[in-house]
């Protein structure tokens, strides 16, 4: 479940004050937010991560209230509850995807089976190249180690930015399927920022900005 | 895997820029220490050697040679002194202790030094085999010379005459090793001790030699024994080591010593002390190089750690979004530097004792001062503390854009 009330942010004194609109999301429910480049989009998207402060307004994550925890508290619960997938997927190139995996799952809870790792690898056909650094994976492997790495802790939100926007039509239809089927077998929120129009018919809720 | 791991991970990533950094940092500590190490080293053996001796008599001269021949061992004696006139200045009562030395001989390069028992309580001298010379021709061994020459208690040698080690003639007579010292950190360890009869028997023996080429044959047994009596009267030393009973005597008895003797009384700390205002310089300078090498040092850690932040940020930035707080990737950055800094000391360690063993082996083949104990606990803390903070002040600035890190800006694409 996640709520925001009243939410506003400014990046500097003397820069224009975003303003965005209340969204309630019950369990398992997914957005699709849309807007013209520079409305905030993904300001909104670093808001809910707890990434940016609000200037004003309260983000409920859960039972969470994000604007009372601090700053300790706050990467806690972003290591636990939230996974990322970003438009171009990173991650550490000094370690093997396994390694990356195991990494993110003990960051956010260091008491986690790894087996949730070997499910996941299989899941998004990824248990061939375990092994591998991330640089000599093709795009479409990267893209579902992105994803991999946002789903592997089991979080209850998931936060995507532009996660289709590079891809063509094929990865597109892959990463969104994924993404969609991970999220509902975890009852996790899955929001979704973008300006592709091919990801639309995948959501019932769009919110435009 | 965790982030302790993944510090060792990030510092083999790119191993040649690692190695350099270590090899850097090392060249710098390794000359610091090695520095230190010599400077401390012959400080402390020339302290040592002048340790119980507050003045040295000998022939008229430059005191300062006079200091380096009888003292420190590294000169030619300005020339030889009555016995009977040292016996009346170690009568005198302001002496506490008066120790006659002579010499003018040698073994493969290694002093051979006649005296008495009372030359190793200068030293505080103990025996690690053996025991002390008791007839003439019985040798006492310094410990490096022990170790050097390979002789052990029970062997016996020919000694050669003069004080190089090649050039001099063999005398015939056999001396005999009797006892090797414990290592003193002084210049007794490179010194062969002898009974000072053994010096004169075998300088009375070779002048008996060169002057039977001389004198008829049918003279030579009523010309021996005259010959027997003078010498008595006639021995001689090459210098008086003396140590005082009193300050006082300091001030009055070299003086008194110069103007109404012909002989010669040199302070040694005096003379040692205007030598190291002389050599002191060199080893200042290359110990502000040292201290300068070890700050570009630095400069460079520091260079190349804030390069690692920034070239990483979004990685960081990445850890962050994963649950990583900022103490966590500052331990892990901190952990990376660390990795760098223990090879560099661990390197720059094994440097300067490189260096130090091949000092020490240059100075063993030309029979000079060695190199004593590696450099005291409390000097080598002053150097690491001072590598540590130079290290943190280096570490503290590269994170500065770690702890101002905007996570939203970076996975935005943003600058750091």
């Amino acid at each position: 479940m996640i709520q925001t009330q009243a939410l506003t942010f400014q990046y500097s004194k003397k820069a224009p004050v975003f303003t965005f609109p209340n969204i309630s999301l019950s369990s398992s429910e997914h957005l699709l937010i849309i807007g013209q480049s520079g409305i905030g989009k993904t300001t909104f998207l670093h808001l809910l991560a707890g990434l940016l402060s609000p200037k004003s307004g309260s983000i409920k994550v859960g039972t969470t209230n994000l604007e009372k925890l601090s700053q300790k508290d706050l990467d806690r619960f972003r290591g636990d509850k939230i996974g990322f997938v970003f438009q171009r997927n990173h991650a550490l190139k000094t370690l093997t995807v396994l390694e990356n995996l195991q990494l993110r799952l003990r960051l956010a809870n260091p008491m986690a089976p790894e087996k949730q790792i070997t499910a996941l690898l299989q899941t998004l056909q990824l248990t061939h190249v375990q092994h591998q650094k991330p640089h000599s994976l093709s795009l479409g492997q990267l893209q579902r180690l992105g994803i991999a790495m946002a789903l592997v802790h089991h979080p209850k939100l998931i936060l995507a930015d532009e996660p289709t926007s590079s891809l063509d039509d094929e990865n597109c239809k892959m990463v969104m399927e994924l993404l969609l089927k991970q999220a509902e077998e975890k009852q996790s929120n899955l929001i979704v920022i973008t300006h592709d129009h091919r990801i639309m018919p995948y959501f019932s809720n769009v919110l435009k900005l | 895997m965790n982030l302790t791991k993944l510090s060792f991970r990030n510092t083999l990533y790119k191993p040649v820029e690692a190695c350099l950094t270590v090899l850097v940092l090392s060249v710098s500590i390794g000359l610091l220490l090695a520095v230190q190490e010599l400077d401390w080293s012959f400080k402390n053996q020339f302290e040592g050697s002048l340790n119980g001796i507050d003045m040295v008599v000998g022939a008229k001269g430059s005191p300062l040679q006079l200091v380096m021949a009888s003292v420190l061992h590294i000169d030619n004696p300005t020339g030889n002194i009555p016995l009977k006139e040292a016996d009346q200045i170690a009568q005198n009562p302001m002496v506490a202790s008066a120790v006659p030395i002579s010499y003018g001989d040698n073994y493969r390069g290694y002093r051979i030094v006649g005296s008495n028992a009372h030359f190793f309580d200068i030293y505080n001298a103990t025996f690690k085999k053996g025991r002390m010379m008791e007839h003439p021709f019985e040798v006492v061994l310094g410990s490096s010379v022990a170790k050097n020459s390979q002789l052990k208690v029970g062997d016996t040698f020919k000694s050669s005459h003069g004080l190089a080690s090649e050039g001099g003639h063999q005398h015939e007579q056999l001396m005999k090793v009797v006892g090797i010292l414990s290592e003193t950190h002084t210049v007794l360890d490179k010194l062969m001790v002898t009974p000072l009869e053994s010096i004169w028997d075998i300088h009375h023996h070779h002048q008996e030699e060169e002057e039977n080429h001389e004198e008829a044959v049918h003279h030579h047994k009523e010309h021996k024994a005259a010959h027997h009596h003078e010498e008595d009267e006639a021995k001689e030393i090459t210098s008086l080591l003396v140590k005082f009973k009193s300050p006082m005597a300091l001030l009055r008895m070299p003086r008194n010593i110069n103007s109404n003797t012909n002989l010669q009384a040199a302070l040694p700390k005096v003379e040692l002390e205007k030598l190291k205002s002389y050599t002191g310089i060199g080893v200042q300078t290359i110990t502000w190089i040292a201290y300068i090498l070890l700050a570009i040092s630095c400069l460079t850690f520091f260079v190349n750690l804030y390069k690692m932040v920034k070239e990483k940020s979004f990685e960081l930035a990445l850890l962050r979004t994963y649950g990583a707080s900022t103490f966590q990737l500052l331990r892990m950055i901190f952990l990376e530097g660390s990795l760098v800094l223990f090879f560099s000391m661990l390197i720059g360690s094994g440097f300067s004792q490189l260096g130090i063993k091949y000092i020490e082996i240059v100075l063993n083949e030309n029979y000079v001062e060695g190199i004593s104990s590696s450099i005291p606990y409390q000097q080598f803390s002053i150097t690491l503390f001072l590598f540590l903070v130079m290290f943190l002040a280096a570490v503290i600035v590269a994170l500065i854009p770690l702890i101002r890190m905007n996570i939203s800006k970076i996975i935005s694409h943003e600058a750091l």
